[in-house]
């Protein structure tokens, strides 16, 4: 079973910062905790920038709605971790694949491998009126080609150097051999790139592509060109074995292994040392929050360590899933009993492995590592 | 007696600034890319009370013929993701990183330095840059690169929003008031409302003001539209100038500048790069330059130089001179620096090798070799002819010969009362005695 975190300055829950650690702002620090906290544990990642709430929400003062850049955010959890795998939320919408593929080569190389680029749409209601000067598609159809387009560019630029294209020999004076380092020439519907990159192949070849679940048909059938993996939303055990199946059967369709692509369930658990005191303390959060403040997304847990840890087990078990994005509802308190109770028990019944494995983040999900596409 | 103290910067650059840098046998060529080798890097600036540490930028491979090129050494990596790697290893030095206005979204770029100087504490700063590499264009779909006023008019318009944008939170906007429930204060968080000409934008980031304000933002071109830039947002420059008297010149040009602009020239600090190559005699620093500059591929300096001109010498016999006359016809972009190799390779009658070797060697920034005596007795000259602030220091290659400034040049120069002891600030502005901005502050 695979697992993964994401994090927020306070948790998932709205009424988090109501009740949580220091009560405002404090950069990257907690973060920097959070994210020792969640390898000690052994997750396999930490999520980083995904927002916590709909911008109305967030705009409306009731939340915590600070949002702190993903990208330098990523950077600064390398030197606070050493085997934790590291992705960063960089939506598609307006992004240009040459910037993408330039930072997460870089963040893969400082990382030694353990980065993932988190990727999807924000759509109009989040962009908002921020780009109001840009030629973007107008239809969710289009945007979608232009995000399928985006991360196929960004990854033929991670390929453009081959492995053996950094080749620094200093007898020779050789820093890089110019026939294993490719021009892409790309010229789609959207993006009209060049190349190559001008940082060398990341570590893990590719970062790991994350990809935030999007509805069956169209858009869907492209994102499964490229995602490893799904971070889906799912709302009972059946609806989540037939997304699945359905994103699995779709990467077939591309041509992919299905054991190449990791479905990922996102719950927000709440937990307590006694099942009322769960109760008590989800029951202290929503009133704190208010109705205009609810929390929408995806299933909740309420109840003891013992009792996520069977649900996390009847999922997985059931076909449900590879594993599961945990949203701790108030961190770090959440976080910390997943570490300290959570794991533990999963690691018992054979669930999780006892510590790291592999050096990589796509060792810790049992991902492939594929060589460039322009290796002859 | 207090005398006018210097600033530091440390350039960091993958393997060295000297371009056979890399070679050199202490530096290990496949770590060059990892976090350890720009901590290291770091921990030596903070032992050197450097202000800070400058990275670049560039957006296209080094290449000729559509091929990228054998011996020649890497651009710098993503500078956003050093530097915030660094923030967390750090407490005192300055960050700054370099992103281009022309290539950018100006939301998306305020964001990101937001973040940057909230991670570190108001540390940091952004090199501000339009690209000057036509090839940068084709890696974003576009034509052609766009034309150098219009970049500096899209640059000017770009900094305005940013500003715009982080002064959005005011004072006292985020509540965090746990018993009434306000985390922030919306009536305090004014959405900036622009309409200009390449920019159409209305929003308000989602963090507060930065810690310094705004970052410290920095320039780096030398040119009539770069200088007129500096001197509309610059609070610190990153000089080209190798010439002293044409050091003083400019720094003056930007300071008269200025007030044009309604700025404090005071609140302006001309870093020349520095690149230094020292030995505990004389000799033994000369046999060092001896040695890099043998290290050095000869083809290495004919592309840099072919590219900064924008003309190809690789079909002109290296052995014969400069063809400084078809150059003039044929070349284009002459940065002052490459103008005044011309007049140099005319006057000595210098080889297309010789240039290229030292364009190459310096990577046409100002060098020194010679003694740590000898280099701090240059470095005040500059310094009190009003040649510069201080320096951007450019190790030939890392991490040995940064090591050797921080512990024989570093301690000199506070001997000599010119280089503080200890850091006096918590912020980059603090410790280049910069302003914090008010809101809403022209220049």
């Amino acid at each position: 079973m695979h697992l993964l975190a994401s994090l927020a300055a306070h948790g998932w829950h709205s009424a988090a910062w109501r009740v949580s650690g220091a009560a405002g702002f404090d950069g990257a620090a907690p973060f920097r905790a959070m994210a020792r906290t969640a390898e000690r544990g052994g997750l396999d990642a930490v999520l980083l920038g995904m927002p916590t709430a709909p911008l109305a929400l967030r705009a409306s003062g009731k939340v915590d709605g600070i949002r702190l850049d993903p990208l330098p955010l990523v950077g600064a959890m390398i030197g606070a971790t050493d085997r934790i795998g590291l992705c960063g939320w960089w939506p598609g919408d307006v992004a240009e694949p040459f910037h993408v593929a330039r930072v997460f080569a870089t963040l893969d190389h400082l990382a030694s491998g353990r980065t993932g680029w988190i990727t999807g749409l924000e759509g109009p209601q989040e962009l908002g009126t921020r780009f109001r000067h840009t030629d973007l598609p107008a239809s969710a159809e289009d945007s979608t080609a232009r995000l399928v387009e985006l991360i196929d560019v960004a990854r033929q630029l991670w390929d453009s150097w081959e492995d053996g294209g950094f080749v620094v020999d200093q007898s020779s004076a050789t820093f890089a051999d110019p026939m294993r380092v490719h021009p892409i020439e790309h010229a789609g519907r959207f993006f009209t790139v060049r190349g190559p990159l001008n940082v060398p192949r990341p570590v893990q070849g590719q970062p790991v592509i994350l990809h935030r679940d999007v509805p069956s048909g169209t858009m869907r059938s492209g994102a499964a060109a490229s995602a490893e993996v799904v971070l889906a939303e799912g709302a009972t055990v059946v609806e989540a074995v037939a997304s699945r199946r359905d994103w699995r059967t779709l990467a077939q369709k591309h041509g992919r292994d299905s054991e190449g692509l990791r479905f990922i369930v996102r719950v927000m658990p709440i937990l307590a040392d006694s099942e009322s005191g769960a109760l008590k303390r989800a029951a202290e959060l929503d009133g704190l929050a208010g109705v205009d403040a609810q929390q929408a997304s995806g299933p909740h847990f309420v109840g003891t360590p013992d009792q996520f840890a069977d649900w996390l087990a009847h999922w997985h078990g059931a076909g449900a899933c590879d594993g599961f994005d945990i949203l701790p509802a108030v961190l770090p308190v959440d976080l910390d009993m997943l570490v300290e109770a959570v794991v533990p028990q999963l690691r018992r019944r054979g669930l999780r492995r006892a510590g790291y494995e592999h050096p990589t983040l796509r060792g810790h999900l049992g991902l492939r590592r594929a060589p460039s596409r322009f290796a002859a | 007696m207090s005398r006018r103290q210097m600033h530091l910067g440390l350039f960091t650059y993958p393997g060295g600034h000297h371009i056979a840098g890399w070679r050199h046998g202490s530096v290990d060529p496949r770590k060059i890319l990892g976090y350890d080798y720009y901590r290291r890097s770091a921990v030596l600036a903070e032992r050197g009370r450097f202000d800070l540490i400058f990275v670049g930028d560039m957006l296209a491979a080094r290449e000729k013929d559509g091929r990228v090129i054998a011996q020649g050494a890497l651009n710098n990596i993503d500078s956003i993701s050093i530097t915030s790697a660094l923030a967390g290893v750090t407490d005192h030095v300055g960050l700054v990183a370099t992103l281009s206005t022309t290539y950018n979204e100006p939301f998306a770029i305020a964001e990101r330095f937001a973040s940057l100087d909230h991670i570190s504490g108001g540390r940091a700063g952004w090199n501000v840059i339009t690209t000057a590499n036509d090839d940068a264009a084709f890696n974003f779909s576009r034509k052609s690169h766009m034309e150098k006023t219009l970049r500096y008019e899209r640059a000017k318009e770009f900094v305005d929003i940013c500003k715009g944008l982080w002064d959005g939170w005011e004072e006292g906007a985020l509540k965090a008031d746990r018993t009434s429930g306000v985390f922030v204060d919306p009536a305090k968080v004014k959405a900036l409302d622009h309409q200009g000409q390449f920019f159409s934008i209305r929003g308000a980031l989602e963090q507060p003001r930065p810690p310094q304000g705004w970052p410290v933002l920095v320039q780096a071109g030398g040119s009539p539209a770069g200088l007129e830039f500096a001197a509309t947002i610059g609070e610190l420059i990153f000089a080209a100038q190798s010439n002293r008297a044409e050091a003083v010149r400019f720094r003056s040009a930007v300071k008269a500048r200025m007030p044009v602009h309604g700025r404090d020239p005071e609140q302006l600090k001309v870093l020349p790069g520095l690149l230094p190559i020292l030995g505990s005699t004389e000799a033994e620093a000369l046999e060092k330059e001896k040695m890099l500059n043998e290290l050095l591929h000869p083809a290495v300096g004919i592309w840099m130089l072919s590219e900064q001109m924008n003309f190809r010498l690789y079909d002109y016999p290296q052995d014969g001179p400069l063809p400084t006359a078809d150059i003039r016809v044929t070349g284009s972009g002459f940065t002052p620096r490459v103008v005044s190799l011309m007049e140099r390779a005319d006057r000595e009658g210098l080889s297309v090798r010789d240039c290229g070797t030292l364009v190459a060697a310096s990577r046409s920034h100002g060098s020194f070799v010679g003694t740590p005596d000898q280099l701090i007795d240059h470095m005040q000259l500059w310094q009190d002819e009003g040649a510069c602030d201080g320096f951007n220091i450019m190790p030939a290659y890392f991490q040995d010969e940064l090591e050797l400034f921080v512990d024989h040049v570093v301690p000199l120069l506070q001997r000599r009362g010119l280089y503080r002891t200890d850091y006096t600030g918590t912020t980059l502005r603090d410790n280049l005695g910069l302003k914090v901005p008010q809101r809403g502050q022209v220049g």
